[in-house]
């Protein structure tokens, strides 16, 4: 036995165990869609494995090896993922409103998995997966799973997923190369004393050392902007109600981000108020203050300097990601509606659920506005809030039907 | 006095009663009843099989070490189901599951009520409710005991009609009674209160 026999019975095992999955409880279609799709990926697999050119030839058996096991380590993951999706700890009330926003956004094709996270970070990127194209995975916290309070910040999650099926990373991409050419003229000075020598500004973008002063700042700087972007929608989409999951979340702070170039956590917050106050929001006053700036890693005076360039690009970017996401949700996202909000909080102070066609931003809204001003107790709102989506996802099915 | 269909209108119209979702009231008083219908909700548990012989009632029959851990026997052995709207649940005979209603109900201190099933089930073998009183000022979705008796497995679908509901007027108690089943959207099996006579009959036996 070598190699190839031991990776045809991690296949076959891998396959079998997404059979077995398959017999649980799923609630919703795209689960299910999902795993055929797994079902074909360690099929194909099983086939490469078996054909007759693994078998003569050595490079294409060890290759064939190599891709299984990393599909292996991808999706076992996502295996976890799907099967967490079945928790009756989730709060299944949500999907269907989160859904829509999701195909709203994202297109009719789009498939929603609602699941929990017992790695969740909140500085990690989400699990894309080229052969799920058109699939969001949300995932929450597993200890908040339930809690529908922070149901704003998968505002911030499907952002990600807006980013890659709306290629907002390709409309950017000129806009960024500018900004942060120009933040590296900005800080040449300091580039050079770090470098230690003079460098020819006029060889930035063909001489291939020089090119890393500005390449390594700008795939900083996309993916900052990725993360300004994915805050931003999040505030456009659930209005008020982000900010307050975030410090919920977030604050004072969850110390330093384990990658350099994730955006500092005070520019995210200066964005976020910003914003609010474009999209008409209002930010508490004191939003600010109620963190806290980690100390970050000790850095080489080269990182700090790419580092400082690609934060000064964002910067220069923040008015065009508020469009993007202006452009991008206008007709497809109702903005909140303060006014439906006060009326759901009516009736939560009155310790009952709200009926009506609400929209699952003003609900959001009116909870936090509950909560914080303490008259319920989270148990106790947490099902007002739940069961007000469900009277609304029944009074949408139910429309004009007698 | 049981209230009549009118009456129950007037009530949630003025905001004394609350159902939520809200019935057709014109619909109601239309019919002449003197109830209202509610719908089955999404939630269901049930009882796992398990290991454990039996279950204690009381707090002064428990099996396990402590009163707590019986509690969370209880919870152990629950098995939630959430079935979405157009989908179903097959309820076999001789099974036995508590679901929810639909309607969220917040009773004012006027009014009491007794929920009880619809003869259109029944007459299929499904009973639905054994514990029908609902004291002023519960506040929740009502947890229905559904057992099928009859013969043949029946297909419980989230919105149907599933029982009814009798209001009656009550002198208002100045007392806020409080229950373990307020507040709640999903079915719950809850902690048998303690009972006072029979605590002190099993004292005087052991």
């Amino acid at each position: 036995m070598d190699y190839i026999d031991f990776t045809r019975q991690k296949v076959f095992l891998f396959h079998r165990e997404v059979g077995r999955v398959r017999t649980s409880d799923f609630h919703h279609a795209a689960a299910k869609e999902c795993l055929s799709i797994l079902e074909r990926i360690f099929a194909e697999l099983a086939a490469s494995l078996n054909s007759r050119s693994a078998r003569r030839d050595d490079d294409i058996r060890r290759n064939a090896c190599i891709r299984a096991n990393v599909s292996i380590l991808i999706y076992q993951e996502l295996l976890g993922f799907l099967l967490r999706s079945t928790n009756v700890r989730n709060p299944f009330e949500l999907y269907e409103p989160i859904y829509q926003i999701a195909r709203d956004l994202l297109g009719r094709n789009a498939r929603l998995i609602l699941s929990s996270e017992w790695k969740f970070s909140p500085f990690t990127y989400p699990a894309a997966f080229k052969d799920l194209p058109g699939f969001a995975f949300i995932g929450l916290p597993a200890t908040e799973s339930e809690n529908v309070l922070i149901i704003p910040l998968t505002g911030h999650e499907l952002g990600h997923s807006v980013w890659r099926v709306h290629k907002v990373a390709e409309m950017l991409a000129a806009q960024v190369k500018t900004a942060v050419l120009q933040s590296c003229d900005e800080h040449w000075a300091h580039l050079e004393r770090v470098v230690g020598r003079p460098l020819d500004r006029s060889r930035l973008e063909t001489d291939l050392e020089l090119r890393s002063l500005w390449v390594t700042p700008f795939q900083w700087s996309m993916r900052q902007c990725e993360e300004v972007f994915c805050d931003l929608l999040g505030i456009r989409i659930f209005g008020q109600s982000y900010l307050h999951a975030f410090e919920y979340l977030v604050s004072p702070n969850f110390g330093p981000s384990r990658v350099d170039w994730y955006p500092p956590l005070d520019r995210r917050i200066h964005y976020m108020v910003l914003a609010s106050n474009i999209f008409g929001f209002e930010a508490p006053t004191d939003f600010k203050e109620r963190f806290v700036v980690p100390r970050g890693h000790h850095r080489s005076g080269l990182e700090q300097g790419l580092l400082a360039i690609s934060h000064r690009a964002t910067d220069r970017l923040f008015s065009a990601i508020v469009n993007l996401v202006s452009d991008l949700s206008q007709s497809r996202i109702p903005m909140p509606d303060g006014m439906e909000a006060e009326r759901i909080f009516g009736d939560l102070q009155a310790h009952r659920p709200s009926d009506g066609p609400s929209s699952l931003p003003d609900v959001i809204n009116a909870g936090w506005r509950t909560f914080l001003t303490g008259t319920l107790k989270f148990d106790g709102l947490n099902e007002l809030l739940c069961k007000t989506m469900e009277v609304a996802e029944f009074r949408r099915k139910t429309r004009g039907r007698t | 006095m049981i209230i009549s269909g009118e009456e129950i209108g007037e009530e949630v119209e003025s905001g004394r009663l609350c159902v939520v979702p809200t019935p057709d009231l014109n619909a109601v008083a239309k019919r002449g009843e003197a109830s209202i219908d509610l719908c089955l909700g999404r939630w269901l548990v049930e009882l796992r099989h398990s290991r454990a012989s039996s279950l204690a009632a009381t707090k002064s029959h428990r099996r396990k070490p402590s009163w707590e851990a019986e509690i969370n026997e209880v919870y152990r052995l629950s098995r939630y189901h959430f079935v979405p709207f157009g989908d179903r649940f097959v309820l076999h005979p001789g099974r036995f599951v508590l679901g929810s209603t639909l309607e969220w109900l917040a009773l004012p201190p006027t009014l009491a009520a007794f929920v009880t099933g619809k003869s259109s089930w029944g007459r299929r073998g499904l009973i639905i409710e054994t514990a029908a009183g609902i004291h002023p000022r519960f506040s929740g979705c009502l947890t229905l005991e559904i057992a099928n008796v009859g013969e043949v497995p029946l297909e419980l679908t989230p919105g149907i009609e599933i029982c009814q509901v009798f209001f009656h007027r009550i002198a208002a108690s100045k007392r806020n009674v409080t229950s373990q089943f307020s507040g709640k959207r999903r079915p719950v099996f809850g902690i048998v209160k303690e009972d006072q006579i029979l605590k002190r009959l099993t004292q005087r036996q052991s």
